[in-house]
């Protein structure tokens, strides 16, 4: 017994010793740690913009001609080229070749490609309709003129009419040109012989990158979509495959050097090697303009010692030059971290984490976005899990709050207060009618949004008249039976913009929904859809329940293009301008604000339990950017001032003036197809727009769950499951519950 | 020794014990510190939280429906699982396959019992295409009153089996021997139930009772599936409350909620095993 005290005291002398020494350890790795970061390790690569040279009109492309980066532009006299050499730009030089091919051939060039003989190659569409059909490869003839290339078989007319469309091409060595086609087989022309193809791979835009050449060696996507083939290019034969394991369209492949490739797109700049099976991250592309959806990356360049150049096109006009370079004083590991949150990805935050990152590189910015293509999990789901994060004092520093419960969490104290950023935002132009009505609470400001889109309306003055309120939309109907009130419309549509437009006047004193004039209402909508004949129209268009709810608009009262019914639309930007103002052109009406509503957009608030408050607020500014608010991505018209009234300028832009937009829909009653091409609206029209914009007061901000309930019960009512009365008393009681909550 | 025994039996006692602790107490632990402080942060507000929640309406109509249902259901659980344990008990031949058939309920996945209740009740709905044939009207059964009904259906249809299992076990506790003493006295069937069988089976009662309330409190799975976050009122219980609460981020209202329900619950099972106590005492 004793024996075996003393053993037992023995083993709790050792416990505690050993114990004792762990601690020790785990102290002294504590200040390895913390020396570690003093030091910190040095070097990564970082984006640097090259600017373009300021006499450049439109831009082609880019190649690497005897180590120097030359840029391809054209303008209506012709082509030209300009050398990039000791961090200037050399005079242009005029590309004869390329104006001889627009000029003689009739063809121009919209691309171009730099083939492994040295030559470059453009992909070229004939200028006018009358030319040469079909898409062609030119290169410069040894005369100084421009040469057809096109192996013949690719311009063979086929049973559709059309000929071979390219989706991408490279030169091998030996002057083989390999395309890619629409149908996803790379086919190999010596000549105008074919010599190799491969299998079919899925292909799903015009413009899809998906292989390159080496010296010796292609490149192209796998048949799964998710790796990379490498064929031995004396005999076609597949030597490796490299798994890649994620989706690669839109990835884009360019050779280095020694049988090393490197892989490029929103996610980063990665390298594999033609051997091997691994795939190693050289840059991550967070931050960067490949990972912005602001951009379109069009050419991509390996330069010398793993240097690498991306021409890329801006949606909101223009092009960029980026340059990506190993930084030797950088820091290798960003200490500082600002993660950003929301339900959908947005091309506005995307924009603006750009400009913020630009500003500060040492910061790695995180944004998420919750709801993907991918995602299956309910939105609801997500706002739970979001919420675990935040009453745990966790959390993105950002918070994007379209789709989340913001009043709640502005009543809960989550978000900090934003009073004084606004005043810094007044004064920089942002529409303080805006900013100041959105989310506040006691006087304080919580959330900004960096967006608003525009309810408007247009047509007949009656007809105008009924959509003032339920009231004016009853007696509309029993004065005028049996006429239409929208043009071709579906049940969902007309009934959710009309709920949505009288939500305020369905409204009690106490914030519920008035049961006997929602049942009214409710009762006037399913005549009105009768009178629609909607019912024949979702049949014949196959259109099914639900679309109302993917279509993420508040106002939409038809798909008619033509009538002469009232029309009630939601813009969110220029774009979505064109074919309204075409129609409301046709009809001689003018389009003017419903009720001065404004929907918020892209509402940015700050985790008040964050610890980078500061570059929070930095981030949040970026949003009010002018370089932001100017691009013109469909979430919303911008509050800056100046950016508004850039938007008149723009339209009158050589670019805006090309743009256009052909929309076809076949008349319901007459089954005429009839077809609108639109372009931006005139000068006059944005300016009255803006106007519009500038004297916009009222928030429209529906709840999500009023949102629902209405449109499931209504659908019900539609279905003839349950009558309107009753109807309007399960929503009542419904929203009656959540308020009572 | 009978220390030595103790000492034993809390050992083994100690994991089960450590789990509890950690997955139940200590959390039920923090939801009442939270009930006494706002939402977010650590600012104490004393009582505001629970007279907050006392004074909302959704609480007390949630309070109303789920007491509602517990008063329709129990009763009428208890009743039909004893009658048909009391069946079964005369039938020994087919017992076994009885109640391996009042068992399949427990069987079916809670996904695949919502989309047959749909299936039945919903507006274009099994149910309304049969009353249609006898031209009567079909309505939207899950809007209307009748979802109490459908669901006081559905939660006994799917625990009449266990507790059937649970009244056989207490019936066969029972000798035989009292029945046949009392049939040689003279005594028919109904007061051999009512003398012997009916007192011995209290014990039983109030286990099967318990474990009856607490699936009660399940059912709200059925009810979320079949009618969302916001079903007709009479089935709007307090875990849809809860639930709804923790969406909007109302952990305080949630927490308060929870701390005067488990205070509710634990009230009513210390009375009611104080009763049995005191029945086992007569």
């Amino acid at each position: 017994m004793k024996m075996k005290k003393i053993f037992s005291l023995a083993m709790a002398v050792v416990l505690a010793a050993g114990m004792t020494a762990g601690c020790k350890q785990q102290s002294d790795r504590k200040e390895e740690i913390e020396e570690e970061k003093n030091i910190s390790a040095k070097g990564r690569y970082v984006e640097k913009e090259i600017p373009l040279p300021e006499t450049a009109q439109e831009v082609i492309g880019i190649q690497n001609k005897d180590e120097d980066l030359v840029l391809y532009t054209s303008d209506d006299s012709g082509f030209y080229s300009y050398t990039y050499q000791n961090g200037v730009w050399a005079d242009l030089e005029d590309v004869t070749w390329m104006t001889d091919a627009l000029n003689r051939l009739g063809l121009k060039i919209i691309h171009i490609y730099t083939g492994r003989d040295g030559n470059v190659y453009g992909l070229a569409l004939p200028k006018e309709a009358g030319g040469p059909y079909g898409q062609h490869i030119i290169k410069e003839a040894e005369d100084g003129s421009a040469k057809d290339c096109t192996p013949a078989p690719c311009l063979e007319v086929k049973e559709d009419g059309r000929t071979t469309l390219f989706v991408d091409m490279a030169v091998l060595e030996n002057g083989v040109i390999g395309i890619a086609q629409m149908d996803g087989i790379v086919s190999f022309y010596q000549d105008d012989r074919k010599v190799f193809e491969t299998e079919s791979i899925s292909v799903a835009l015009d413009h899809q990158p998906l292989m390159a050449a080496s010296d010796g060696t292609a490149a192209i996507f796998g048949t799964d979509g998710q790796s990379v083939e490498f064929y031995d290019t004396d005999n076609y034969k597949k030597e490796n495959t490299v798994a890649v394991k994620q989706d690669l369209s839109g990835t884009r492949i360019i050779p280095g050097e020694e049988g090393i490739w490197y892989i490029v797109d929103s996610e980063g700049i990665r390298r594999i090697t033609e051997s091997g099976s691994i795939v190693e991250m050289l840059m991550e592309g967070t931050g960067s303009l490949m990972s912005t959806d602001s951009a379109a990356l069009i050419n991509f360049l390996y330069g010398k010692d793993e240097v690498f150049y991306g021409l890329y096109k801006v949606f909101a006009g223009g092009h960029r030059l980026m340059c990506y370079q190993f930084d030797e004083d950088a820091a290798a590991v960003r200490n500082e971290n600002l993660s950003i949150y929301g339900l959908q990805e947005n091309q506005t935050v995307s924009q603006a984490v750009y400009v913020f990152q630009s500003r500060h590189p040492e910061v790695k910015v995180d944004y998420h976005a919750a709801v993907t293509g991918e995602t299956e999990v309910p939105e609801t789901d997500i706002i739970r899990a979001l919420n675990a994060e935040l009453l745990s004092g966790s959390g993105a520093d950002v918070l994007i709050l379209d789709g989340l419960p913001a009043a709640s969490y502005i009543e809960k104290g989550i978000l900090a207060d934003l009073t004084e950023l606004s005043e810094r935002l007044e004064e920089q132009g942002v529409l303080m009618d805006v900013i100041g009505n959105t989310a506040v609470q006691d006087k304080k400001i919580y959330a900004v949004p960096a967006r608003l889109n525009v309810p408007v309306l247009f047509g007949d003055e009656e007809q105008m008249d009924a959509c003032k309120d339920p009231d004016a939309f009853h007696a509309y109907l029993e004065q005028h039976p049996g006429e239409c009130l929208f043009t071709a419309t579906t049940h969902e549509m007309a009934g959710m913009t009309l709920f949505n437009t009288f939500y305020e006047e369905l409204k009690t004193k106490k914030g519920g929904l008035d049961e006997k004039k929602l049942a009214q209402f409710l009762e006037d909508w399913m005549k009105l859809c009768e009178v629609q004949n909607t019912r024949s129209i979702e049949e014949a268009r196959g259109l099914e329940t639900g679309s109302w709810k993917q279509m993420r608009n508040r106002f939409n009262s038809g798909f008619g293009l033509k009538g002469n019914q009232v029309m009630i639309e939601e813009l969110n930007g220029l774009m979505s301008a064109m074919v309204p103002y075409v129609q409301a052109r046709e009809q001689g009406r003018t389009v003017m604000s419903l009720k001065q509503y404004y929907v918020p957009q892209v509402i940015a608030g700050i985790n008040a339990s964050s610890k980078q408050q500061e570059l929070a607020m930095e981030f949040v500014e970026c949003l009010f950017e002018e370089s932001v608010q100017k691009g013109d991505n469909g979430d919303g018209f911008p509050v800056l001032k100046s950016a508004l009234e850039y938007q008149s300028e723009y339209v009158e832009t050589p670019e805006a003036v090309e743009m256009s937009v052909g929309v076809g829909s076949e008349d319901p009653q007459t089954g005429e197809e009839v077809h609108i091409s639109a372009s931006y609206p005139s000068r006059d029209e944005i300016d009255r727009l803006s106007g519009i914009i500038e004297g916009l007061k009222v928030p429209f901000m529906m709840d999500g769950m009023v949102a629902d309930t209405v449109l499931e019960e209504m659908e019900k009512c539609y279905m003839g499951e349950q009558t309107a009365e009753e109807t309007a008393k399960v929503i009542c009681q419904k929203v009656d519950t959540y308020l009572a909550e | 020794m009978k220390r030595k025994e103790q000492k034993a039996a809390y050992l083994f006692l100690l994991p089960s014990l450590a789990g509890t602790a950690i997955f139940v107490l200590i959390p039920f632990a923090d939801v009442i510190r939270r009930s006494f402080l706002k939402a977010v942060g650590n600012t104490f507000v004393g009582f505001e939280n629970y007279r907050e929640v006392l004074m909302n309406q959704a609480f007390r109509e949630a309070v109303l429906h789920t007491v509602k249902f517990l008063a329709v259901c129990l009763p009428l659980l208890l009743l039909f699982s004893f009658g048909t344990a009391l069946m079964l008990c005369r039938l020994p031949a087919a017992k076994a396959f009885f109640q391996t058939l009042f068992l399949l309920p427990m069987a079916v996945p809670v996904a695949s019992l919502v989309v047959f209740w749909k299936l039945i009740f919903h507006g274009n709905g099994l149910l309304n295409e049969v009353l249609q044939l006898f031209e009567f009207e079909g309505k939207e059964w899950m809007s209307t009153d009748a979802a109490f009904l459908i669901l006081v259906f559905s939660y006994i249809w799917k625990n009449l089996g266990y507790d059937i299992v649970l009244w056989i076990a207490a019936l066969s506790g029972v000798g035989e021997e009292q029945y046949e003493a009392a049939k040689v006295s003279g005594a028919g069937s109904w007061e051999c139930f009512r003398y012997i069988t009916l007192p011995q089976m209290k014990a039983g009662m109030v286990m099967i009772g318990v474990l009856s309330f607490v699936n009660a409190f399940r059912v709200f799975r059925e009810a979320y599936l079949i009618a969302g976050d916001y079903p007709h009122e009479s089935i709007y219980m307090l875990q849809h409350l809860f639930n709804n609460w923790f969406t909007k981020l109302d952990i305080q209202k949630m927490s308060a909620g929870a701390v005067m329900m488990a205070a509710a619950v634990s009230v009513l099972l210390c009375l009611l095993e104080r009763w049995n106590e005191r029945q086992d005492a007569v």
